[in-house]
Order: C-alpha cells, then structure tokens, then sequence
C-alpha cells in the first residue's frame, strides 16, 4: 500500500509548472519595460546563493552555487571548529542527523557545515574536526576567503546585522537551513532539534 | 545512543530524554563556566515562576528580583549563599543600589520600592509613572525610566517625583555621566541625553538595532545593540562614536570593572568581557540561560539568568 | 554616519571594504535602505541592478520597494459563499467515509471521531489551485504597475478548470446543528514565484474540531499533509464544546461555547507563513438558532450577506516589477508596504446609512494593527464603533470603542453605524479603516500611534451612499452597551450566549475544577524559538491534558524584543489575568479567545477546558514566521493526563 502510494504521488508531482509558465505567457511588460520579469529561483539565487568559492575539508574546490546546491537537495549550517567563542554542539547533533539519513547522505542529499571563522579553520583543520566528529561522506565542511564566507552568510540570512556592523559571532547560529533549491523549497529548523524531529521535518520537503 | 528511523512513541521519548538534557546546555565545554547558583531549591516545576533579569550590588550583598515571583533574592557576596527572599512590587524588573538602600522598579505596579539592604525591610513604596523599568543615580536623586509611559523622572530619595520629561519610545535603561542622563530608546533605535534641570534633549545618537543596557564607566558611554550584537562605546561630551565591538547573540544588561565592560548575551547563554580602552575582547564565558542583568560588587561579576532561575558569577565557589 | 570599526579580527577588515565601496559611490546608510541595496535581513544585495526607476534593485523584496498605487480605486471583492454539493458529485467518486479509504489520494489515515454521532448533512468540495491571472487591481493605471500574476487560493470546488480559484477563498457558512464534511484537494503546483510549497493541511481556525479535522502541521503518528493530488476530508461536528460531558451530552454541548467568525488557512509545518501569504485561506461563518445571519431574527444583527461583510486584511510586499514576494530566508517576519482587503488594494466599500457587521481578520503574516475610523475630510474627529465579538467569540455586552487592535489570526468582529457617523460628524462622505500602528519590522509594533488621516495607512474606504433615511431593523448596540451602561461580570446581552462558568480551583462542581496549573517561558536561544527551553519536536507531544478537564496556563516573556499572540487549538480559553491584573467587564478581552497577545515582560494566565476529543494538537506563536521557525510545541487529550507543572 505504501508503496503504491509513494509510486502514484512520484507520478502525480511531475506536473507541469502551469502557473509560472502561463503568468509569464500572461504577464504584461511594466510601464516603460525597465526589466524582464526575473523568476524566483533567479531571484533567490541572487539575492541568497552567491558562487563564492570555498574550500572543502577534502581539499576539493567549489563553487558554492555551481558545485554544491544547484538542482541539489541540500542541509546548511554554520560552525566554527575552533570553539573559542560560542559553541553550540550542533555538529554532534548532526552526525545523529546523518545516521537517520541513511545512504541518501551525498546520493541525493547533500549537507554543508560552513564556518564563521575561516581565518581560523583551514581545510586542514577542518577535516581533523570532520574526523573527530566521525562524520559520513556526503558531508562536507567548508572554509574560503573572509569576504566571501561573510557574503556567504549574510545570503543565507544567518544574520540579523545591518552592514554597518560586523558581528561574527552567534546569531542564528543554531538554526539548520535546507531546501530543495531547483524548486525554490527553504526551509529552517533548530540545529540542535530531536535528530529524529530534525529529519521529519527535513523529509517532509526534501522528499 | 543510536536510533533508526522514525521509530515508536516510547523510543522517541528516550532518545527525546537524552536530548533534552543536550539541549539545557547550550555551550561545548570548551568555554570557560562561570559559577552557577540557583535561585531556587525546587529541582523541576518552578524555572517559569522567577524569570530574573535585574541584578544589583551594594557592596556587601548581591540581589536579584524575580520578576514573576515579585520578589528579591539576597545573596552573600563572598559565598553566593542565598540570605533571604523578600517580597516588592509586581514585576520587579530593574535594581539599584544607593548606599544602605535598594530600589527596585516594579514595572506593572507603577511603583518603586526601597529596602533596608541590612534586613530587607521595606522602607517605603512610591508612586511612579507607567511602567518604572530603568533606574540611575545622579548623586542626589534617583532616575527611573518607564518603558510604557515614555518618560523619565526625577525622584528624590525620599521617594517624591520632582520632575518628568519625555523620552522616545520604550526607554529601557537609563545612566548619568555625571552632568546629562543618556537613555536608550528602544523601539527607536536612538540614544538621547537629557538635560537634567529641564529634560531638555540636548543629543541624540543613533544606534544599532534595539538599544538594551548603557552604562558610565567614569570616561566613556556603552550601550549594547540587542539584536545587532554589538556594544557602542560614545564619548558623552559630544556623543561621538569611540567605537562598536561584536559581542554575542542578544547584548543586554552591562557592567563595568577597573579595566573591562562586561556584556551579558541573552540569546547565546554568555558573557563577553572588553577591555575598556581599546574594545578588545578578553574573554567570553558561559553563563547560565538566557542572561539579561550583570553587576559587579567590587571584586567579582553577577549575572541573573532568565530562563535559567539561577546566577552566574566569577566567584569561584 | 558610519561607525567606526575597531576590532582586531579580520572580519572588520571585510565589512569595511564592502562599506568603503559604498561609501565611495557617496551613498549614506539612510539611501542604502532606500536604494534597496540592504535587505530586511540588513545583508546587501549585488549592486548590479538597480533600477533607476524606482530606486531599489530589481526584485528587491522589502519595505519601501513596492510600486505606488492608486487607492480607492476598486470595489471591495465579498468572497462568494462556497456551495453545498450532493455526494454525486465526481469529486466524492471516493466517498467522504468515517474511515480513511486506505486510496493513495486520499492523504488521511485517521478515522473521524464522533462521527456516528453526527452524521454529515452536508458537503463540500474546495479545490487549492493556482490563479495566474490574480488582480490585486482592476484598475489600468495599478495594473500597469501590479499586474496579473500568480497567487494560490481556493475555488468553488467544481473540476473544470474555469472554476477558478480566489483568494481569499470562498466564505463556508454552517449552522450548529448541522454537521459538514469538507473535501479539499490540493491541486497545487510547483512554480517559479519563489516561495510557497504545493502542500497543505488546511486548519479552521478555531472550530472545536477532532485532530483527524483540525487541520494541525504534524502529528507524531498520523499524517497532516496533503500533497498535490490528494485530498483530505475534514469532518466538523458543527456542535459545540462539552457535547460528550455528562453535563451537555444531552443538548449536543454547551450552548455558551458558540462561534461565529473563523477562518480556514494553510498549516503546512515550517511553510505557513509563505503559503497563506500566497493565498490560502479564507473566511468560515457559523449561524445558529440566535445569531441567525438575518436581522429580523434572534439577535437581529445585520444581515447576511449584504450587512454582515467580512474583511480579510492582509499586507504585501511587492518587487519594483510588481510581483508579490516573500523572503523565506527572513527570520523575524514580514510586514509589507501595500495592504488589501478581502483580495484587492486598498479598496472602497459603498455603504448605506445604516448599521453592518463587520468581521475584522488580521491575516498576517505578521503585523499588529490598531483600527481607527477617519474622517478624511475631518481627521481630529473621534468615531466611535462597537465591538461585539472578539476571536468569533460574541461578547457579553457591546463595548463602545475609538480602536480596534487586532494581532495575526484574531477575529474582531465589530457594528459600525453610519446613520449615526451621518447624523453626528457633520455628513462625511467617505471615512476610512485607518490602521495607525505603527510597524517597521515583523518583530514587534514600535508601539506608536500615527497621526490620522494619512492615506497610505488606509486599509479600506468607506463610501456612504443612498438615501439618509433607510429602515434598518438591525440590532442596535449603542443602548445597551459599555460604558453607557456601566457593565457587571454576570452581563449577556446576547442570552443565551453567555460567558460559561470559569473554571477555579475549588469549583463547586468538579467539571469546573482545575485541574493542574503549568506555566510557559517563550524565548529564544541562539536564534531558536524556545518553550520552557526546549525546541519544537513533531515526534512528540510534551504533555497530556485530561479529557473533560480545565486547566490553568501560565504564558511568560521576557523584556528581548519580540511580541508574539499565541494561539491554542481545540478549544477557546479565558484570559484571566495579564499581568496580575484580572481582566474585567468592558475589557474587550473579558471574553472567550484563542489567540492572545503576549507583549514584553508580560505574564499572562488563561484557564481551558479540554473537552470531547482525544489526540493531539498544537500551541503556538502565530506571528507565522516565528511559527515556521519552530515557535510550538505539541500537547495531547487523553483520558489520564500528566501533571508536569512546566512541560
């Protein structure tokens, strides 16, 4: 039965995106025809998924957008490796996270831990935290040059500042955010949740 | 503990179990502790019934109020001993002491209380305006802020209300710089100082997002920025910006020693210590949960806890 | 006026690059934020883009970037009524049955309780579908500048695809007594807009309803959510709280717990806050034998649908290229710039002089308003209206009233009068719905109250027509209401719909007992909403309630800077005390409510009973971004209940 009704729902959620495609169909050019209407995935693109390139505790090189979330199913958060400052055990929390995620972690989807303190965490000390934390494949932590980590983290929203200030420290650092980028699907949820809520709640959107 | 997947109602409840007792600490032990007392015995079922914010020394004792219990905690200094509970108005929410005397501000009763802090016994309860949630001391008289009514007050220390002006909206917190009354006006994200024999504005400074504490350390104006996570470091002479350092998540309450600025985060359970003269942090420490309130009492640093019931300290016990 | 930066840590170094860069092209922070170059959020967007039109980057989705409109310019759209259908109607091919069909289009797996008490009289059928041709105007010159585009709303439940689907969806109107099934299919789907996702459990908002029909975001065994093409049939006793206690068992429950005024809006857990924003919800009006929607009848309040009107207010935030937009990645709430009502921008309403109800719904997603009537042409003016519901719930006696304040997901419904405004105010022509709070972020109001007479703060205009003298043998409140009549806590003008007993810790009868008293911290902890603590858990519930009981709750916060009305599901409860002090007669909070305002520092003591039904439902902040973000926890009905003080 269940599995019936996994197979007819995969069947009936590929349909057509009617509605975008007959608003842009529909869609009159604004007085004076400043700009072509930008879809929502462009728009969050822009405005939330910079390409910054990043560092992988693998010691691959990405390109935030391109390489990483991009059609993908993804899990973001932020860290910090060395816990000077603020630690909030979200990462151990995550490793459970993981576990109840089975092999779908790096089969289809993708979870990133990005640090606050790149000047901090190299790649190198990154895959030491990685490892001390047995963390699965499929799961990558990442570092990158401080402007594009800070750009990287304001576009995500793991902030309250405005630009004039330069607050590194732990705002929202607590928070999981994830989504299914392809179909403008975000969400976000307490890092440190029951793992089991946790994974409900990021199933019920990711699929 | 492992667990699989979505599993039973009883599984769950372990493994929910285990991660409450995760979730109640909200630091990694990495960061250094500050001692933890709890305000109450009661092991369970009571953490709601306090909610304390303000904090105060006179020197010899410390005190909290318990805002939803409507009282104050008198603790010993050197021990942390809890010396007596005594009951104030409704919703105390700030503290103030002025030699043998403590004043606290009730924020729903209208009124302020003062107490023997010898014995605690009450000395008087004064009519104020709407909302006393601020209090300072210029020397002669007192100052309350009320964050509902918008305006400040004079008050003598006989408990007589000489003058009131108006502030912006929500002045939280108030201070004297020896000459003006700065107060922040929370919900306008501004600063004022208020001219004391006329109220009248004689400089406005803006500020980061939700201006919470401010203090004078003898030179210089602080004032934290609740949701922007910073503290503003101002020159009071002419409201000049000396600088506006990260702190932590929900900057609220401050308090100052010989050579640092204490800021006690709300939103991230810590303490942020700076130097005074150059901003730079020297340590941050973990408090209990959800500290709003710290003050120093000569030696060592209190910090009330909000959702934690308890207070935090630098004494080492 | 920059600050100047002063750490020693290499992040200052980069926000004072990306400052200077600003600094250089000689804009000041005050025209940062004009020229949309920061978001709500405060990062700053790509500075490729900007539009010289208006002033803010393109697609920048924040106060101030909306395109200006021409108010006052379209009629008041009244949803039309959603229509009864017979079980021959295709769309029950599978029919709407006590039990689940065990069909994978059927998204239930939870049987109806007490349905073999109340068997179904009647049914619908509401279909969520896409609208790409939605007009938040009909009007050339607004539709130059907003045009048609994409919302999400509900039709009048037929399969054609001319049946179009509105927002806010049709109006559902039942009478206690007899009992409906609603049938709604999710005929979604996924598009480019940006925000929204193609799936709901559709809560009625506040109908004492089974957890099988509440329409609540999780539960830890049974499934809520409805994915595109299945469909969810929500049963609703149309009985009133209390009908299996011994006490009201015989008159199928307690006559005192009437509703009037709900509303049905999406609950997908983490994703309501986008989803009604995009459109989902809609009005749900229950009659009865006194409050019979004709007013030569039992109350004789104005009649329905001509007299008794129901306002969804709901504020927007537009793109430059005027496309309504929501940021999913913001945390605290959005407020939008341009507000409508029942669908449309600002609005006019013609109205005769005569007395009309209004049903009054703070829509969200998150902003607090205060409703004023203005004279336009008399601003000073002082107009009075009278309230005679609170949350759906009619109120012991009418309260003369100057304002209304009104947070996410209340009801107020209030009688305006304008034979006497006519008669009293010198004439006026036109008079405005004016909200005069003021609101910069979905936090909180700053608490200030705007001058009047400002039409950008205008939700809706009034327009008075016809003749200066028509019958209207509608209910009249002025006589009988507060102050003009000093009230008493025994008052019920509106008998029998009175308040019911409180209940109390030494009640003489032990239905009224309460039970047990927990208490409740909101606050938040490295950015994570928190009750008493802990964070939300769907696989859970935290505490047991004990069926047909009361209990006391105690709802605390703290001075950080949030404001949040929290709502509680199943059942409406009385507000004590806010603050220590009782809520008395002439307070339009002496009345029943299940949304209440939890404002700084404040302390709030309800009692509830928890009657009836067994299963689970939620509580939580209905600022509906906080809601998204995990503000609530769920609790349970069970026949033995737990006494945890502080679950």
């Amino acid at each position: 039965m269940a599995a019936t009704r996994r197979h007819w729902l995969a069947a009936v959620g590929v349909m057509p995106i009617i509605g975008a495609l007959a608003a842009r169909a529909q869609t009159p050019s604004i007085a004076g025809g400043i700009q072509p209407r930008m879809s929502g995935r462009e728009r969050i693109r822009l405005h939330h998924l910079p390409n910054v390139e990043l560092i992988a505790h693998t010691g691959q090189r990405v390109h935030f957008y391109d390489d990483l979330v991009k059609d993908k199913k993804v899990i973001i958060n932020f860290m910090y490796a060395k816990c000077e400052g603020i630690c909030v055990p979200v990462t151990a929390n995550l490793v459970r996270v993981q576990k109840l995620l089975g092999d779908r972690v790096g089969t289809d989807i993708f979870m990133y831990s990005i640090t606050l303190k790149p000047a901090d965490d190299s790649a190198e000390s990154l895959r030491e935290y990685a490892e001390e934390h047995h963390v699965g494949p499929g799961w990558l932590f990442l570092t990158g040059s401080p402007p594009d980590i800070e750009q990287l983290r304001r576009a995500l929203g793991f902030t309250y500042a405005d630009p004039a200030e330069d607050a590194d420290t732990s705002n929202h650092i607590g928070m999981l955010r994830y989504g299914v980028e392809p179909l403008t699907r975000w969400a976000a949820c307490p890092g440190m949740a029951n793992p089991e809520h946790i994974v409900r709640s990021i199933l019920w959107d990711l699929g | 503990m492992r667990t699989t997947a979505v599993s039973s109602v009883s599984r769950v409840g372990v493994a929910t179990v285990l991660w409450a007792a995760l979730v109640l600490a909200p630091v990694s032990a990495q960061l250094p502790t500050l001692t933890e007392i709890p305000l109450t015995d009661d092991l369970i079922g009571s953490r709601s019934g306090g909610g304390p914010e303000a904090v105060a020394s006179d020197g010899t004792y410390v005190w909290v109020a318990e805002q939803f219990a409507d009282t104050v905690t008198r603790l010993d200094r050197l021990t942390g001993l809890r010396l007596g509970t005594f009951a104030v108005g409704k919703r105390p929410v700030a503290l103030l002491a002025i030699g043998p005397t403590l004043w606290v501000a009730n924020l729903e009763s209208d009124t302020l209380t003062k107490l023997r802090t010898s014995d605690g016994a009450v000395l008087g309860t004064f009519r104020v305006g709407d909302g006393p949630g601020g209090l300072a001391f210029d020397g002669v008289n007192l100052w309350v802020a009320h964050r509902t009514g918008n305006t400040v007050s004079q008050v003598s220390l006989d408990g007589a209300v000489l003058a009131t002006f108006r502030t912006g909206r929500r002045p939280l917190n108030l201070t004297y710089d020896g000459v003006n009354i700065w107060v922040v006006n929370n919900l306008e994200n501004t600063v004022i100082k208020v001219r004391p024999s006329d109220g009248a504005i004689v400089g406005r400074i803006r500020t980061g997002d939700g201006p919470f504490g401010i203090l004078y350390d003898g030179a210089a104006i602080w004032v934290t920025n609740f949701f922007s996570r910073t503290v503003m470091k101002v020159r009071p002479g002419d409201g000049a910006l000396l600088g506006t350092f990260s702190v932590g998540d929900g900057a609220a309450g401050l308090a100052a020693d010989a050579r640092s600025i204490w800021v006690a985060n709300n939103g991230s359970s810590t303490v942020t210590r700076l130097d005074r003269a150059t901003g730079a942090v020297i340590g941050t420490y973990a408090s209990g949960r959800g500290p709003f309130g710290i003050a120093f009492d000569g030696r060592n640093m209190w910090v009330a806890n909000f959702a934690g019931r308890s207070i935090s300290t630098t004494l080492s016990r | 006026m920059y600050p100047l930066k002063f750490r020693p840590a290499p992040l200052v170094e980069v926000a004072r690059k990306n400052r200077q860069e600003i600094v250089r092209t000689g804009v000041t922070r005050r025209e940062l934020i004009k020229l949309g170059l920061l978001s709500t959020s405060g990062y700053l967007i790509p500075m490729r883009g900007v539009s010289a039109q208006t002033g803010c980057a393109a697609g920048a989705c924040q106060l101030g970037c909306s395109p200006p409109t021409i108010p006052f310019v379209d009629p008041l759209p009244i949803p039309p009524v959603l229509p009864e259908r017979p079980l021959s109607d295709p769309g029950f091919r599978i029919p709407p049955n006590a039990q689940p069909s065990g069909q994978p289009q059927d998204a239930r797996n939870q049987p109806h309780q007490f349905r073999d008490r109340f068997p179904p009289q009647k049914f619908f059928i509401s279909r969520m579908r896409p609208n790409p041709n939605f007009r938040f105007s009909e009007n050339a010159a607004n539709l130059a500048r907003i045009p048609p585009q994409l919302i999400w709303g509900f039709n009048l439940g037929g399969a054609a695809a001319g049946d179009i689907a509105i927002t806010p969806g049709p109006t559902i109107v039942s009478r206690y007594g007899t009992p409906i099934v609603v049938r709604r299919f999710n005929e979604l789907a996924p598009d480019d807009t940006g925000f929204g996702v193609p799936e709901s459990s559709t809560h009625l908002h506040n109908f004492h309803s089974g957890p099988d029909s509440d329409g609540g975001p999780c539960d830890p065994v049974f499934n809520r959510i409805v994915r595109i093409g299945q469909f969810y049939d929500y049963f609703y006793t149309m009985a009133r709280a209390g009908f299996d206690t011994p006490e009201f068992r015989a008159t199928n429950g307690d006559i005192r717990e009437t509703l009037a005024t709900l509303w049905y809006h999406g609950h997908r857990v983490d994703h309501t806050a986008e989803n009604n924003y995009k459109g989902l919800a809609g009005f749900h009006i229950i009659f009865n034998e006194f409050d019979t929607g004709n007013e030569n009848t039992g109350f004789r309040l104005p009649s329905f649908p001509q007299f008794d009107v129901p306002l969804f207010v709901a504020d927007k935030l537009f793109t430059p290229e005027g496309e309504i937009c929501f940021d999913p990645f913001g945390f605290d709430g959005l407020v939008g710039d341009k507000y409508t009502v029942n669908g449309r921008l600002q609005p006019f309403f013609e109205v005769q002089k005569r007395r009309y109800r209004f049903r009054i719904l703070d829509g969200g997603p998150s902003r607090f308003y205060e409703f004023f009537l203005t004279n336009p042409d008399n601003p000073s003016q002082s107009i009075p209206f009278w309230q005679i519901a609170n949350d759906g719930n009619l109120l012991p006696r009418p309260i003369e009233i100057t304002s209304t304040r009104i947070s996410v997901a209340e009801r107020m419904d209030v009688i305006i009068d304008f034979k006497k405004i006519w008669d009293r105010f010198g004439h006026p022509s036109r008079l405005w719905l004016e909200n005069r709070l003021e609101q910069v972020n979905g936090r909180a109001p700053t608490d200030r109250i705007l001058p009047p007479g400002n039409r950008a703060n205008v939700v809706l205009e009034f327009r008075l027509v016809g003749p200066d003298n028509v019958p209207d043998p509608s209910f009249d409140p002025e006589p009988v209401s507060f102050p003009r009549v000093p009230c008493s806590p025994n008052d019920c003008v509106f008998a029998p719909i009175c308040l019911p007993p409180l209940p109390a810790d030494n009640a003489a009868n032990p239905a009224d007992q309460i039970r047990v008293t927990r208490s409740f911290r909101f606050e938040r902890g490295n950015g994570q909403w928190q009750i008493n603590g802990q964070l939300m858990d769907c696989t859970r519930f935290r505490f047991t309630v004990q069926r047909n009981t009361a209990e006391r709750w105690i709802l605390r916060n703290n001075s950080g800077g949030w404001q949040h009305p929290i709502h509680i599901h199943l059942e409406e409860f009385r507000i004590i005390r806010r603050n220590g002090r009782l809520i008395q007669c002439g307070n339009v909070e002496f009345s029943r409510k299940d949304v209440v305002r939890l404002g700084f520092n404040e302390e709030i003591e309800i009692v509830m009973r928890f009657r009836d039904f067994r299963g689970g439902y939620p509580m939580h902040c209905h600022n509906t971004v906080h809601e998204d973000h995990q503000m609530m926890l769920l609790w349970q009905v069970q026949d033995i209940g737990d006494n945890n003080p502080e679950p």
